[in-house]
């Protein structure tokens, strides 16, 4: 009996010392190749705490039908009036896949694809003003390097004791002479051609020749530059008609407005109505956000309207710095119709400038909630 | 020791269940139809050992655990992840502005999970009767985890590029959310659906507790067949719902099943025994995330009261013993099939609980082979002081589906008393 008592308690013993034994399982790695991310400083703007220019350059409020409010919708770009490209044709040629950009929106696609389409067009013509905003603006850089190359020239030759001819030409002294009548100095390449030195040298000439070809030169590469800049002014304007126009076929249906025009710098000549968004100098709080709208509302909020802080159409103003160490806006535009909830992200581009950008949630009287998109744009001065 | 103990074998409990919840399990013993003399008591220690790092998948290929992190990242893929039809919209129109189409791959999620499992399992077992033995099982489970994710950037130009899109946009924040995702996306979507982190993790845990019961209604000088029922009942601990990777003592339900075992003893020295089993998966309702695709399990929408169905199974067993003087040296094959798990609910789309089910039919073909002594003949014969035995038994998964792989091993101690 101690024997089996024994051999049992000996059993038991092992059990339990085996039952507290457990093993550890083999650390792992997974494989892991991470690119080294670009430091976008080349990105960022030259120089971010530069003080912004308060007025927008530029601002965007649009408003996304719902799924079900698009049974009806079609849209397809309109033909040229004149032949030749047509407008839609004119602004998708700018960029490299025109070919999946469609021209239309037919009426059997799904709600949802009609949407999607619908804002791929707008993202597309979007990604075409901005990339010929920034042609622009190297073309206005070019323009300046141009400017600078022909001051000089004309700076050369200054004309002592003019004696005035026909069709604004005239007559002088290159050597410095006293004179009753005070220098000349051309203003453009025309008018230094229109210049006679009577006491050149035939060295003298012919430099004067050389210069007039560099500065007819130089007027035409700026004419160029000027004619290439009004013909991407032509497609930006073009690009933004193309949204409206798909915008505002949609309002047709669903009896809403889509597109709201907000005054910017370069729009109308009331100066006193220009849309504002003004940081504090330590660019912790904004001081002042006006906006002057068209919603596409009626009676008395017809037109285009004043929404700010101080008129209190514009409320629950919050601006911080995120976890992500970006600068957020959030506020609310309250109209009769509906109150709009923007969320938006600052930016500071070496190309765009500052930028607000982000979406929105618009809140209609009748509980209706449809999703949209909202931008501002400001200058460094 | 009672006198009436005259012939006494280790008793074969279907155990399977008992360890790991819900699936099937390779088998860590042998069928058997016999039973406890009367009044006889029998103690044993079954220590199994298991690691999970291979399965087979749904169309019967050896991939490893961590296979679901291995996923190849396309447009299509990010296009997808994105709810809204403006949103995608926004990526497409990235995507074609850097040159690429929705079939380019950006990257590829990798991952890897290690897992070891030990379940001690104690079991005690009595002859009630001289044809009846009722049992019970306490499986305690032990599981060291390791996981580790990462990513692999396929297209350098692709990633600058949007990144680059992005920020022209003015979406600083998103090209925030954009690195991150780049270089963790596996656990920024975890993080994003509301999981805990995923980290490396020991726990021990108790299993699913079953009660088994063996009647021996014929036997012969040759022949002897054996009905059991037995009940797991719901004792271990679900998969928290809030992790990607759980080892859970149990599946939260109650089991029932039903088994026949055949003993032929061919020869002395020699039996040949077959069981065949149906364990009948009880309905419940459980807390389960449920999809937002087809192609990912990962979702941050919980369902708290998903009614659930875990499929049946079954299972066929064949067994070759040889046994002399004490020694034992026994093989056996099985074959185990589990239908599909049903989910329903009223919180999301029906079509998103049939997503739950996927991958979750399973069969499975093993072989074993177990080695042992006992010392009961001695003590028979009155020149050993005590009736103990101890096997040594591997089990080998050498085909399935939706199944781990990898062998099992297990040590086995037995008195009786």
């Amino acid at each position: 009996m101690k024997t089996i008592k024994l051999f049992n308690t000996t059993f038991l013993f092992v059990i339990l010392l085996l039952a507290s034994c457990s093993r550890q399982a083999d650390l792992l790695q997974a494989d892991k190749h991470i690119f080294p991310a670009p430091t976008f400083m080349e990105l960022n703007a030259e120089n971010p705490s530069a003080p912004i220019q308060s007025k927008m350059r530029g601002a965007t409020i649009l408003v996304f039908p719902n799924e079900d409010e698009v049974e009806e919708y079609s849209y397809i770009s309109k033909e040229s009036e004149i032949g030749g490209a047509s407008d839609f044709e004119l602004v998708t040629n700018q960029l490299s896949y025109k070919d999946k950009i469609p021209s239309l929106i037919k009426k059997d696609l799904s709600g949802g694809k009609k949407i999607e389409t619908m804002a791929f067009i707008i993202f597309a013509t979007g990604s075409v003003r901005d990339d010929l905003y920034v042609k622009m603006h190297e073309n206005d850089k070019k323009m300046d390097l141009l400017d600078k190359k022909l001051e000089p020239i004309l700076k050369k030759y200054v004309c002592y004791n003019p004696v005035a001819g026909r069709r604004r030409s005239y007559t002088c002294s290159y050597k410095e002479v006293e004179s009753t009548t005070g220098p000349v100095i051309a203003k453009s390449c025309r008018s230094l051609k229109k210049l006679t030195f009577t006491d050149f040298n035939s060295e003298q000439k012919t430099t004067f020749k050389e210069d007039l070809k560099v500065c007819n030169k130089i007027k035409a590469d700026k004419e160029q530059i000027k004619k290439q800049n009004n013909l991407y002014s032509e497609i930006r304007d073009k690009a933004k008609g193309l949204v409206v126009d798909i915008l505002d076929t949609l309002g047709k249906i669903t009896n809403l407005s889509h597109f709201s025009p907000v005054i910017g710098l370069s729009d109308g000549d009331d100066e006193s109505k220009r849309s504002i968004l003004k940081l504090s100098e330590k660019r912790d709080s904004i001081d002042q956000l006006k906006l002057f709208v068209d919603f596409g509302l009626s009676g008395a909020n017809s037109g285009t309207q004043e929404y700010s802080l101080q008129n209190g159409k514009i409320a629950n103003l919050v601006f911080f710095k995120n976890e992500n160490n970006v600068y957020k806006l959030e506020f609310s535009i309250v109209t009769e119709n509906f109150t709009i909830d923007a969320d938006m992200a600052m930016s500071d581009h070496r190309d765009f400038d500052v930028r607000f950008a982000g979406s929105t949630e618009v809140h209609y009287n009748d509980g209706t909630l449809r999703k949209g998109l909202i931008k501002f744009e400001l200058n460094h001065l | 020791m009672p006198n009436t103990l005259k012939t006494v074998f280790i008793l074969c409990i279907a155990l399977n269940s008992a360890v790991f919840a819900g699936a099937l399990k390779p088998p860590f013993s042998f069928p058997s139809a016999k039973v406890l003399p009367k009044g006889v008591r029998n103690l044993s220690y079954k220590g199994l050992m298991i690691n999970a790092n291979t399965k087979f998948n749904n169309s019967g290929q050896r991939v490893t655990v961590g296979d679901p992190f291995n996923k190849r990242i396309t447009f299509q893929d990010i296009l997808d992840g994105k709810d809204s039809y403006v949103d995608k919209a926004g990526i497409k129109q990235m995507m074609h502005s850097i040159g690429a189409s929705e079939q380019d791959m950006i990257a590829r999620t990798t991952g890897q999970v290690n897992i070891v499992a030990d379940a001690h399992i104690p079991v005690f077992a009595y002859g009630l009767g001289k044809r009846l033995t009722v049992a019970i099982a306490i499986p305690v489970v032990h599981s060291s985890t390791n996981i580790d994710v990462g990513n692999v950037q396929a297209n350098q130009n692709f990633i600058n590029g949007f990144r680059k899109a992005l920020k022209d946009k003015g979406a600083d924040d998103k090209v925030v959310e954009f690195n991150k995702k780049m270089i963790d996306p596996i656990s920024e979507k975890v993080k994003e659906d509301n999981y805990l982190q995923m980290n490396n993790e020991n726990k021990t845990l108790l299993g699913d507790i079953k009660l088994v019961s063996k009647y021996n209604f014929f036997e012969n000088e040759t022949n002897r067949l054996t009905l059991s029922l037995d009940i797991s009942l719901p004792t271990g601990k679900q998969a928290d719902v809030n992790k990607v990777v759980d080892i859970s003592g149990g599946d939260g339900q109650t089991d029932v099943g039903f088994g026949l075992a055949h003993d032929l003893q061919v020869l002395n020295i020699l039996t040949l025994s077959y069981a065949a089993a149906y364990t009948f998966q009880f309905a419940d309702h459980t807390a389960k995330r449920i999809p937002t695709k087809s192609t990912s399990s990962l979702s941050p929408d919980i369902d708290d009261n998903t009614w659930r169905d875990l499929g049946d199974n079954f299972l066929i067993h064949l067994a070759t013993k040889f046994h002399y003087q004490g020694f034992h040296f026994d093989t056996a094959y099985s074959f185990q099939y589990k239908e599909r798990d049903v989910y329903a609910g009223n919180k999301y789309e029906k079509e998103r609980y049939e997503w739950s089910s996927k991958d979750t039919r399973q069969n499975m073909h093993t072989i074993q082979v177990s080695l042992g002594y006992d010392t009961i003949t001695l003590y028979k014969k009155k020149q050993f002081a005590a009736p103990l035995s101890v096997t040594l038994n591997h089990t080998r998964v050498v085909a399935g589906k939706n199944v781990v792989n990898d062998p099992l091993t297990s040590l086995d101690f037995s008195m009786f008393f």
